[in-house]
């Protein structure tokens, strides 16, 4: 039986750089879980759609690449799956599944960047558009040659910095996480954390100059 | 440039709201007030990261795409769980039953005790095997024959 009050309702994210807020009802999320445990296969797919736009922004922000942030969207879904009969509720689904994206996508940045020194791979501009890739399908197809222009250069910039400061500032700045939560996160001083933003910023208003100098 | 003057980092921390490293937001507010410098270095820096493109969550479709490939990887899955259970308990059956038949191996019943001290309630074995009662039928067979043969030498 499941013993929440009516008044466990979470703040389950932190409102971001887009305003994104949003609040569970841990009580629903809770008899969800329940029925999905008990076989209802439907109830998991209703989970899912309910959060994969979430994990997949997140997903893109932080390889981006929106084909490769599917990928790890869909493993994380599949590690929840997974973790369902031991899922206790400590935290709500969607903290669960933040926590779990974000690692699977520095582990995959970090392969990445491995594979890169190994095999001395570097993305030029062959490499898809990364508004291709990462653009909202909804907005205007006649979109503006300087976001396009921008987002290439921002994508190229990203790729300039560690994994941890583009992690970190993707965190902070995109996803609009506190410091200090961002350091439980990744399991960091919040020290460490504020020298890793730094390096990120600094790099990439370096990196961007003559981005911003074009742009109004 | 005056000493007091914010650091790029405590400009960085404090556009997003955080504290800076060596100095309290509210010293940091009062310095801004006061130092145009500063201000100026403060509304650039916003203006370079309001000018960070934005990357939007993707659209419903895509939700819906996801949880179609997670359900169709989920319903592939062969539920193996319960078979690798069941060959797990099998092999440890079976590893037990080799090591207790295995030739040479010496069988629980004979281990070596010390000898019963007095009082003590002797060990009781397992039923001894029928080869010591013939032999002892043997004995009594040759007894038998020696005590046959004096006979006859004595004759």
């Amino acid at each position: 039986m499941i013993a929440v009050t009516t008044s466990d309702v979470a703040l389950i994210d932190t409102p971001g750089a887009g305003g994104y807020s949003r609040r569970m009802d841990l009580r629903e999320e809770a008899v969800l879980l329940e029925s999905i445990r008990a076989g209802d296969q439907a109830g998991f797919e209703a989970l899912m759609r309910q959060h994969a736009p979430r994990v997949v922004g997140l997903a893109t922000r932080l390889v981006g690449n929106r084909h490769e942030a599917e990928d790890l969207a869909q493993e994380a879904f599949l590690r929840l799956h997974r973790s369902l009969p031991g899922f206790r509720g400590d935290s709500s689904v969607a903290t669960w599944l933040y926590r779990t994206t974000t690692r699977l996508a520095i582990d995959h940045l970090r392969r990445e960047a491995l594979k890169r020194r190994l095999f001395f791979f570097r993305q030029t501009d062959d490499d898809p558009d990364p508004l291709e890739t990462v653009g909202d399908p909804r907005s205007d197809p006649g979109r503006d040659l300087h976001a396009r222009e921008a987002m290439i250069r921002l994508q190229a910039a990203l790729r300039k910095l560690s994994v941890r400061q583009r992690t970190v500032f993707v965190l902070r700045h995109h996803e609009g996480l506190p410091l200090q939560e961002i350091g439980a996160l990744l399991g960091l001083e919040t020290g460490t954390v504020k020298a890793h933003l730094h390096r990120a910023i600094t790099t990439l208003r370096a990196e961007l100059a003559d981005v911003y100098e074009d742009l109004p | 440039m005056k000493p007091d003057c914010l650091s790029e980092r405590d400009l960085i921390l404090l556009h997003y709201g955080e504290a800076p490293d060596r100095i309290t937001p509210e010293a940091a507010a009062d310095h801004l007030a006061s130092c145009d410098r500063c201000r100026s270095k403060r509304d650039r820096l916003a203006a370079d990261l309001r000018r960070i493109p934005a990357m939007a969550d993707p659209d419903p479709v895509v939700a819906t795409r996801i949880a179609a490939r997670v359900s169709e990887r989920l319903a592939q899955r062969p539920r193996r769980w319960p078979l690798v259970g069941a060959a797990a308990a099998g092999a440890v059956a079976l590893a037990m039953a080799v090591a207790v038949w295995l030739p040479g191996a010496p069988p629980a019943t004979t281990v070596n005790r010390p000898p019963a001290a007095a009082g003590e309630a002797p060990f009781v074995g397992p039923p001894q095997p029928p080869t010591l009662d013939l032999e002892l039928l043997e004995r009594l067979d040759l007894l038998e024959e020696f005590e046959t043969l004096r006979a006859l030498e004595g004759v």
